[in-house]
């Protein structure tokens, strides 16, 4: 009577060194042999587990900092468009302003608004001479020419 | 089955090597040699190209207050391809255009992609347009001219056209300085006309203009523009001209021609009133001209200034009576009393000893017979007929300044070389220049030159000092200043034939004050006024302008000059 040969457990070719490695490092003990299924899975479970933590520690920081970066981008790029929108409003408002400087400083408007205030320019232009060649004394001061009061 | 013939095979098979070589051939072609212009084809049609236009520089005055500005605006157009009614978007849009309905519903269905519907638009009419969202109608960016004192110096400044470019006056003449370099924006698009996301868009900053800082004094130039409307109106001129300068630097601080026009809308005044005639119309001087006459005689010791002629009232010359003003008998005079009283004959008498080849010559130093220099679109040279022309008559005419033709702006630099100690200082408009940061570059100094001697434009000033005192001027004087100048009742020449309009006169008074240190020259014209004489038109218009000019530039009085020999009785 033949007996069916039994399978060696497959292992993937790209575990087979770890898996060799982790044999020398740990014999398999002599305790009663396990079922190959279940160690499988510990395995799978353990190798899971290092996947998410080390994708969790790498991804998430990259995430967010890809978030930060973005949301930084799109607040900087919101305040220039703001500060443009604000330049645009200023020069319009400048712009503005020369205009009315312009229109208001006009010699015919200050002209008309004075004659309507009852302004108007001199008919005549009279010069003062001083006699003797020497300046008018400032006023409040007594004139050293005319004697005071008990002089002689 | 039977084998297909292994000649049409190999047929078959060259027939198909040949066509692939072809389409090979072809492929590189395309591909490899024409590959750039095909690539740049396609993008020229994919990219459009938009024009931004660059602020003009402004137009300042000497104090740098504004006569021109440009303002920012719109040019509102159409793409008829999207305006999905016509009728009602120009229903719509005539209110706030102002425009007739059919004029925009006609654009808006002309079979083009692009249509203007309105240039240079306000702001806000164009936000007003923005806020309607109609399809098919766009906007661009413009600036449009302003010209803030409306008529103010309006023939100096000029004006530009509807595309911003410089069409008369200085706008013309400084059109590379003011107009600046536009930018550019270029767009990729798709066959919609769509912006391609991602695709090239660049845009080139337009460049702003530099500003041009004027000699003109706005002030100044209002006054003298109120007196010379004045002057027109009161002794019913057909127009007339005034310029103000400074004799030293050349520098003019005013000049009007009247009629004017608004440049802010020179459509609708009559193209003639554009001309600057203080620069572009020549005039026969008259007796303003006299002064270069009595000036030459001085410098070339013609005549003593004792020496009395006997000074007939007419006078035979070939086959013409030429004669003063007014009837006399026999006057004795001297060179001033002529000059005083502004005698024709005298001044022929003083010229006949001066000899036509140096009264030419004076002619032509003091600048008559061509540009000043200004450097003003359309200047005039004026006329001045060349030597080998002249004839006895012409020396007599051309002495009391007939037969002669100059600029106003030439007979006020002739005024000015007497007042600059006999040099002549070409006159100017421009200050300098100012860069948009601000940088302000002068213009050189006028160039000068020596045409009379010091002495000689001294002995003359004293010659128009009294005309001014006691002889035809005396409607210029000013209390306390000594004024010189000079009377002129110039006749007007027919245009189509020889020979003068009877009873039309051009007047002018041209001076300077105060005659011991001149500091402003004053050139007061009048076209054809009613009452004639310059004594009586044009000394009143100096009269008002110096007076205006004494508080102005704080003129003071100056000493008094000595008077030269007379023969005529004192009063």
């Amino acid at each position: 009577m033949s007996v069916p040969a039994r399978r060696v457990p497959q292992v993937p070719e790209w575990l087979d060194g770890e898996v060799a490695r982790a044999e020398r490092a740990n014999p398999p003990p002599q305790s009663p042999p396990v079922p190959p299924t279940a160690v499988r899975g510990t395995r799978r479970r353990r190798h899971r587990l290092g996947f998410v933590i080390l994708a969790t520690i790498i991804v998430a920081p990259v995430l967010i900092g890809i978030v930060s970066l973005n949301a930084l981008l799109a607040q900087t790029s919101l305040r220039i468009d703001e500060a443009e929108r604000r330049i645009e409003e200023l020069s319009r408002e400048h712009l503005t302003l020369v205009h009315e400087q312009a229109r208001l400083s006009a010699p015919g408007r200050i002209a008309a608004w004075a004659r309507r205030n009852g302004m108007r320019l001199p008919d005549d232009i009279r010069s003062l001479h001083t006699s003797g060649g020497s300046l008018p004394a400032p006023a409040g001061e007594a004139d050293a020419s005319v004697p005071r009061e008990g002089e002689a | 089955m039977r084998r297909p013939p292994l000649q049409r095979l190999i047929a078959l098979l060259a027939l198909m090597a040949v066509a692939f070589g072809v389409i090979f051939v072809r492929l590189t072609v395309l591909q490899v040699s024409q590959a750039a212009s095909f690539r740049d084809r396609a993008l020229d049609q994919r990219l459009r190209r938009i024009e931004l236009p660059a602020t003009r520089g402004q137009i300042l005055d000497r104090t740098r207050e504004p006569l021109a500005i440009s303002l920012e605006a719109r040019d509102i157009y159409a793409d008829p391809r999207y305006v999905r009614d016509p009728w009602v978007t120009a229903t719509r849009l005539s209110p706030i255009l102002g425009a007739e309905i059919g004029e925009l519903a006609a654009r808006l269905t002309e079979d083009t992609t692009f249509v203007y519907l309105a240039r240079q638009v306000d702001l806000d009419v164009a936000e007003r347009v923005e806020r309607l969202r109609l399809p098919g109608i766009g906007f661009l960016e413009a600036t449009r001219r302003y010209y803030p004192a409306g008529t103010l110096a309006g023939q100096v400044l000029g004006f530009v056209g509807i595309d911003g470019e410089g069409l008369s006056g200085l706008e013309l003449r400084y059109e590379d300085l003011l107009a600046g370099d536009p930018g550019e924006r270029t767009q990729e698009l798709d066959p919609h006309g769509q912006p391609i996301l991602g695709g090239i868009d660049v845009e080139r900053q337009p460049l702003e203009g530099s500003s041009v800082v004027t000699t003109i004094d706005r002030d100044f130039q209002y006054q003298a523009e109120q007196a010379l409307a004045d002057a027109v109106a009161a002794n019913r001129a057909r127009g007339g001209t005034v310029i103000v300068m400074d004799p030293r630097s050349g520098d003019i601080l005013a000049m009007a021609s009247y009629p004017w026009f608004d440049p802010n809308a020179f459509e609708e005044a009559p193209p003639r009133t554009y001309r600057n005639r203080a620069v572009t119309d020549a005039f026969e001087p008259g007796s303003t001209n006299k002064v270069i006459t009595a000036a030459a005689a001085v410098d070339r010791g013609a005549i003593a200034l004792d020496h009395v002629l006997s000074v007939p009232w007419q006078m035979q010359v070939e086959e013409f009576t030429i004669h003063d003003a007014h009837p006399h008998g026999i006057q004795r005079m001297t060179l001033s009393d002529i000059i005083a009283e502004s005698s024709n004959i005298g001044t022929v008498m003083v010229a006949r000893r001066l000899g036509e080849s140096a009264l030419a010559s004076y002619l032509t130093r003091f600048g008559l017979g061509q540009t000043s220099g200004v450097s003003f679109p359309g200047e005039s040279a004026g006329i001045l007929p060349p030597l080998y022309r002249w004839t006895e008559t012409s020396l007599a005419t051309i002495a009391y300044g007939q037969g002669v033709a100059a600029t106003p702006l030439q007979m006020a630099s002739v005024y000015a070389t007497i007042a600059n100690h006999g040099r002549w200082v070409r006159p100017r408009l421009v200050l300098g220049t100012r860069s948009p940061d601000g940088t302000f570059q002068e213009a050189p100094a006028s160039p000068t030159r020596r045409v009379v001697s010091a002495g000689t434009a001294q002995t003359v000033t004293r010659m128009l000092a009294e005309a001014v005192r006691a002889g035809t001027g005396t409607n210029a004087t000013i209390a306390g200043y000594e004024i010189a100048g000079k009377t002129g009742t110039a006749r007007i020449p027919l245009p189509d034939r020889p020979g003068y309009y009877e009873g039309e006169y051009v007047a002018s008074f041209i001076g300077f004050l105060p005659a011991s240190d001149p500091q402003v020259v004053i050139a007061a014209i009048l076209d054809r006024p009613v009452t004639g004489y310059g004594g009586i038109a044009a000394a009143p218009l100096f009269q008002r302008i110096a007076r205006y000019a004494i508080t102005r530039l704080a003129l003071e009085p100056g000493r008094p000059l000595r008077t030269l020999p007379t023969a005529l009785p004192q009063p």
